[in-house]
């Protein structure tokens, strides 16, 4: 089989002039015998079915025949490839012509099928000549691939909220769960003063891409942002995503190619690691009911660590090695959003965030405040109104793609919503039912501590962005849905449970 | 002589350690009246200037117990000021539309 390999390796510079050759000449005729049989009957389909046969089937021949002329005449073994060259050759042609239609080329335009011949003499000549190598296929097969799988990711649906909501309704006949609902939603008890039972500003709910229930309470409006404290985590973890996407970060880099670090030992702690809760810092996660002196939340928020919190943050000792441990931790997101945002602003310039995530989304409430070294607090800060804080759930459930772009890297928001790594090696202060993924809690049972899911009667799906004082965006992908709650809490009164199940009745088909 | 510097050694670096130690936790240098302070500044220039809910309201969003801190509000330069016992105050301002409230430091 030595002549085969003969004639598919060597000779390819006269292999291709004479494709070009050819295409130059066949291309044109094929559009000038195409008119001329397209206009031979008044009959459209009898005109138009030979008159496209000719244009989409003679150049591809022509060229692969030509280069079967050649080799025969220079004296060279028949290929054996030639049937799939010309399989490839019609393919590729096809693509061309059809890329000219769609872009309003006319073979009555002379610079227009110039234009065509030029294009095809290069495609196709080059298809032809490298079609009869082995490689040839797959390497054609991958560059279709990529543009398919590239899109394909993004789920396709309509309306987008970008601008605003598009209003829906609740299902007809429940009334009688939509009192249940906000009975338990939005009942009051005591003076306000006494800050006592669940106390709901805002409840938004998203149907199947539809708001379909609204509604606001305690003097609070649907134009006012709600600070979302520890809801913003999540949010810094779209960010985190949106920097890999743009490649200024990866996963496995130390902490120090981004930020200075107070001590050295902190550079063993690497993106993944703050992404999972896992950075092993000796951090204690308590807020005003615990000892104020001993909370690292109240000292990187207000106390000594309030004027550079990567510096603060980074001054922890390190409890565990980086990666075996979880602890849910304030340090931890606020120091990522400090690595990320050390990794993007020089590419992009101050307010990326927006730029490159919230502007997208149309979340023009947003408003996020920074320590005085401009790091971001990603742990807490995130003010939006309750309708913007349902489009960044939106987000997560639309697997990072808003309106067909990608934002979030593929398969970012699955990572996002699997168990921690490091939740199953080793918990410190860890409570039961607090599953969580990269910055977003699960409904998920974990063998070994967590049999039951920490939602009994939600699906299994579930995941939630959650802050202090009972803020929740809880996601189920399983329903196409999003529930939005603001709040201001005081007590330990509300039960995500609860609400979610009363919720659910809203806009499940069969109770 | 040298047991009586040992004596004060001792004496003084003893309760600074465990003052460094509490319940084997980190101990932060913050005072509850700095915090307070901080707290109060901070969250009610938010709340008057990002969440742009009324006075009334902010006051009693950002009410902490002991119920110290006292709270001055100049509405021109969108900055909140805060005092406690003379000696202990903290001072936030309203920055952008994307920044919110930076606490100063």
């Amino acid at each position: 089989m030595d002549t085969r390999g003969a004639s598919s390796s060597g000779q390819w510079g006269p292999q291709w002039a004479v494709s070009v050759a050819a295409a130059i000449g066949v291309v044109p005729l094929s559009l000038l015998v195409g008119r001329w049989v397209g206009a031979l009957s008044s009959n459209v389909v009898l005109a138009a079915l030979p008159a496209l046969l000719i244009v989409l089937i003679v150049p591809p021949l022509g060229v692969v025949g030509a280069q079967a002329w050649l080799g025969r005449s220079l004296g060279l073994a028949r290929s054996s490839r030639w049937g799939r060259t010309v399989g490839l050759a019609v393919g590729v042609h096809l693509v061309v012509v059809v890329g000219a239609v769609w872009m309003g080329a006319s073979a009555r335009r002379v610079g227009d099928a110039a234009l065509l011949t030029l294009v095809e003499a290069v495609v196709l000549a080059t298809v032809a000549t490298w079609g009869a190598r082995r490689w040839a296929l797959s390497v054609l097969l991958a560059l279709l691939a990529v543009p398919r799988l590239a899109s394909a990711a993004c789920p396709e649906r309509e309306p987008w909220p970008t601008r605003d909501w598009t209003p829906g309704t609740l299902l007809a006949g429940r009334e009688q769960a939509l009192a249940a609902f906000e009975q338990y939603a939005f009942t009051l008890v005591g003076k306000d003063e006494e800050r006592k039972g669940v106390r709901t500003d805002g409840v938004v709910i998203i149907h199947r891409g539809r708001l379909v229930y609204e509604r606001y309470a305690r003097g609070f409006k649907a134009e006012q942002r709600h600070l979302g404290w520890s809801m913003s985590k999540s949010v810094t973890n779209a960010l985190t995503g949106v920097a890999v996407a743009h490649g200024a970060l990866s996963l496995d880099d130390s902490i120090c190619k981004h930020v200075k670090a107070s001590s050295e030992a902190a550079c063993a702690i690497t993106v993944r690691n703050l992404l999972e809760f896992g950075s092993g810092l000796d951090w204690k996660e308590d807020y005003e009911d615990g000892g104020l002196q001993t909370s690292s939340v109240l000292a990187m928020l207000y106390g000594e660590g309030r004027r550079d919190m990567v510096r603060f943050i980074t001054s922890h000792a390190l409890r565990d090695k980086p990666g075996t441990s979880w602890e849910y931790s304030s340090g931890d997101t606020t120091l990522l959003a400090g690595v990320v945002g050390a990794a993007m602003k020089p590419r992009f310039g101050e307010g990326w965030e927006w730029k490159l995530l919230l502007d997208p989304v149309g979340t023009r409430s947003a408003m996020w405040e920074r320590d005085p070294q401009g790091t971001l607090v990603g742990s807490s800060l995130l003010h939006a109104t309750p309708r913007d804080w349902a489009k960044l759930g939106f987000l997560f459930l639309n697997d990072g793609c808003w309106e067909g772009q990608r934002l979030l890297p593929e398969g970012w928001v699955a990572s996002s919503v699997a168990v921690s790594e490091p939740l199953r090696q080793k918990r410190v202060d860890w409570d039961p039912g607090d599953v969580q993924g990269w910055q977003l809690w699960l409904n998920r049972r974990v063998p070994g501590f967590q049999d039951e899911k920490p939602w009994p009667d939600v699906p299994e799906d579930a995941y939630a962005m959650r802050g202090h004082w009972g803020q929740s965006v809880t996601v189920i992908p399983s329903r196409d849905l999003v529930v939005v709650r603001l709040s201001d809490d005081r007590e330990r009164a509300f039960k995500l449970n609860t609400f979610l199940s009363l919720a659910l009745a809203l806009v499940e088909d069969a109770p | 002589m040298r047991r009586m510097l040992l004596a004060v050694l001792l004496g003084g670096l003893l309760p600074a350690l465990s003052a460094c130690e509490r319940g084997g936790r980190r101990v932060y240098d913050n005072n509850d009246l700095e915090l307070v302070t901080a707290y109060t500044a901070k969250d009610a220039c938010s709340c008057l200037f990002v969440m742009e809910q009324d006075e009334a309201y902010c006051r009693a969003w950002v009410r902490a117990s002991p119920a110290v801190a006292h709270l001055t509000i100049d509405p021109e330069r969108k900055a909140v000021e805060t005092s406690a016992l003379l000696l202990w105050g903290a001072r936030a301002h309203y920055v952008d539309a994307h920044n919110g409230c930076v606490l100063e430091p």
